[in-house]
């Protein structure tokens, strides 16, 4: 009975004892000709003991990605490694077996307090700060209504007011001409969005069956470019959200 | 004078890179034009931001693509006016179809990829649900070169003695190592993670960050939650007709314990200096 209680407690005796783990680390100091050798030494041993670190913890990984329209908008990868880490002894810098190799050996270990302790710790998940609302201005980025003055090709100018509703609706108007109509979507990407112009109001003096390019500049400003039939560009201007 | 200009004209010559002179012009692939039930394909035009976004921005469109095969709910809403003016009749209808899936996606993996001749890069993606346990499709042979050390040590991206250290094994398909294409081609736990060179930064960290992102990616493969909308949009108004064809998504994984990564292959981009690493 005596001789099982010391077996059961030198099992329980190990079963809480510290781990603790041998770690080598190399770095080449051709990559760092600008370091000293101490900072050298920093590094490598930063390297051991991150090394060390993630063999006794273990390592959480997590990864978040938002996308919009074929386009990678905000990709997170969080990598958490956690605890306490202890040396045994000093550090044992060597050379390497290539030229400029730096090579450091710890021996590291956590108690079992310190396992207790990084497994109670929580770990977060990798989150994407307003995924929602960085999708909403992909998708908001043109709504709203834009006011502001064109150059047409022959040297005046016209004023521009086109509003884009939430629902996709687009109407254009050209207040000094007195006429204005309908802006039918075709391609829309991130920065730039090509409709065909329908001119449902108006005289003559309004280029009909044209084609209207908007350009991103930043929020609050546009470049707007109208093109007739045949391609040729009609007008230019900048537009400001208003 | 002048000739201590000349030889220093053909000493800079000498210095620069060499293009692999490589006749880049391969076959597609029957894949992209016909994949199977349980394959699906992303793609992506090149980016500044190098073949990493490239790749993820491929990978992420076929994984929506799987997400909205396998379950998705579907929303549509037209909207029709018709009105007469003095002399004429005009027709305006709006017809807006949505479509939203949220699924969790486990054991979806790189199958094949490739680059067309305008570097658009194609990736198809196996698994999901449906072809869990099936044998994988067969894939077409491809033509292969051997690594070119010299290409590498022309390149600039580090210093010689970095570059002479990087042993790269595999072969190279479209200027590229085989596994980038087709990772579980040499182990069936196979993940490439792809890192670009950033300013000031070492050869060490750029290995670092390369090797995570390769776990991110295993990580990813197992198990994946994927939020996606796509949108269509039909606008007619009279004569005039146009559409618009919107998609977002978001994708999380769990956070879980990672295992080290076991590199199995390293390659360094002589043109881009990204860093591509093969793990399992």
């Amino acid at each position: 009975m005596k001789k099982a209680l010391l077996v059961l407690s030198l099992v329980g005796a190990l079963a809480l004892a510290d781990k603790s783990v041998l770690k080598t680390a190399t770095i080449n100091q051709n990559s760092y000709p600008d370091k000293s050798v101490s900072e050298l030494q920093e590094m490598v041993l930063k390297k051991a003991k991150s090394a060390a670190a993630n063999e006794i913890y273990g390592e959480d990984m997590s990864s978040a990605t938002v996308m919009a329209n074929g386009r990678v908008l905000d990709d997170v990868v969080k990598k958490h490694s956690g605890g306490v880490i202890r040396l045994k002894g000093e550090p044992k810098y060597s050379n390497g077996k290539s030229f400029g190799e730096l090579v450091v050996t710890i021996e590291a270990y956590a108690t079992d307090e310190d396992i207790k302790n990084a497994a109670s710790a929580n770990v977060s998940e990798a989150q994407i700060d307003d995924a929602d609302s960085k999708i909403e201005k992909v998708k908001r980025g043109f709504y709203g209504v834009w006011g502001g003055f064109a150059m047409r090709n022959d040297g005046s100018s016209k004023d521009v007011k086109i509003d884009i509703s939430d629902a996709g609706e687009a109407i254009v108007a050209y207040p000094l001409q007195k006429c204005g109509g309908d802006l039918i979507i075709q391609e829309k990407g991130i920065s730039l969005v090509k409709f065909k112009e329908k001119i449902v109001y108006g005289d003559s003096g309004c280029a009909r069956d044209g084609v209207v390019w908007l350009q991103k500049v930043n929020d609050t400003q546009v470049t707007y470019t109208q093109f007739g039939k045949d391609g040729v560009e009609l007008s230019k201007g900048t537009l400001y959200r208003e | 004078m002048l000739k201590i200009l000349f030889f220093l004209f053909v000493f800079l010559l000498a210095g620069c890179n060499k293009s692999p002179s490589v006749n880049k012009s391969t076959v597609p692939p029957k894949w992209i034009s016909n994949p199977s039930q349980t394959q699906s394909i992303g793609s992506s035009v090149p980016n500044f931001q190098g073949v990493y976004m490239q790749h993820m921005n491929a990978v992420n469109m076929a994984k929506s693509d799987i997400a909205h095969n396998v379950k998705s709910q579907i929303s549509s809403m037209l909207q029709n006016e018709s009105f007469v003016t003095s002399n004429m009749a005009t027709n305006k209808s709006k017809d807006k179809i949505e479509a939203l899936s949220n699924v969790i996606m486990s054991h979806s993996y790189q199958a094949d990829a490739h680059f067309d001749d305008d570097g658009k890069l194609f990736v198809l993606l196996e698994g999901g649900w449906s072809s869990v346990g099936k044998k994988p499709e067969l894939l077409h042979e491809i033509s292969t070169r051997p690594f070119d050390k010299q290409e590498l040590v022309q390149s600039r991206c580090y210093a010689p003695a970095v570059l002479e250290s990087i042993q790269t094994r595999s072969s190279l398909f479209q200027d590229k190592p085989v596994w980038f294409f087709r990772p579980k081609s040499i182990s069936k736990n196979g993940i490439v993670g792809i890192a670009e060179k950033e300013e000031k930064m070492s050869f060490e960290q750029q290995k670092r960050v390369a090797t995570a992102l390769a776990q991110a990616a295993a990580l990813k493969e197992r198990m994946l939650q994927v939020k996606s909308k796509n949108e269509l949009l039909k606008v007619v108004d009279g004569d005039v007709s146009g559409q618009v064809y919107e998609s977002f998504m978001m994708t999380k994984s769990a956070s879980t314990k990672v295992d080290e990564l076991n590199i199995i292959d390293i390659w360094l981009d002589p043109k881009s200096c990204e860093l591509y690493i093969y793990g399992e």
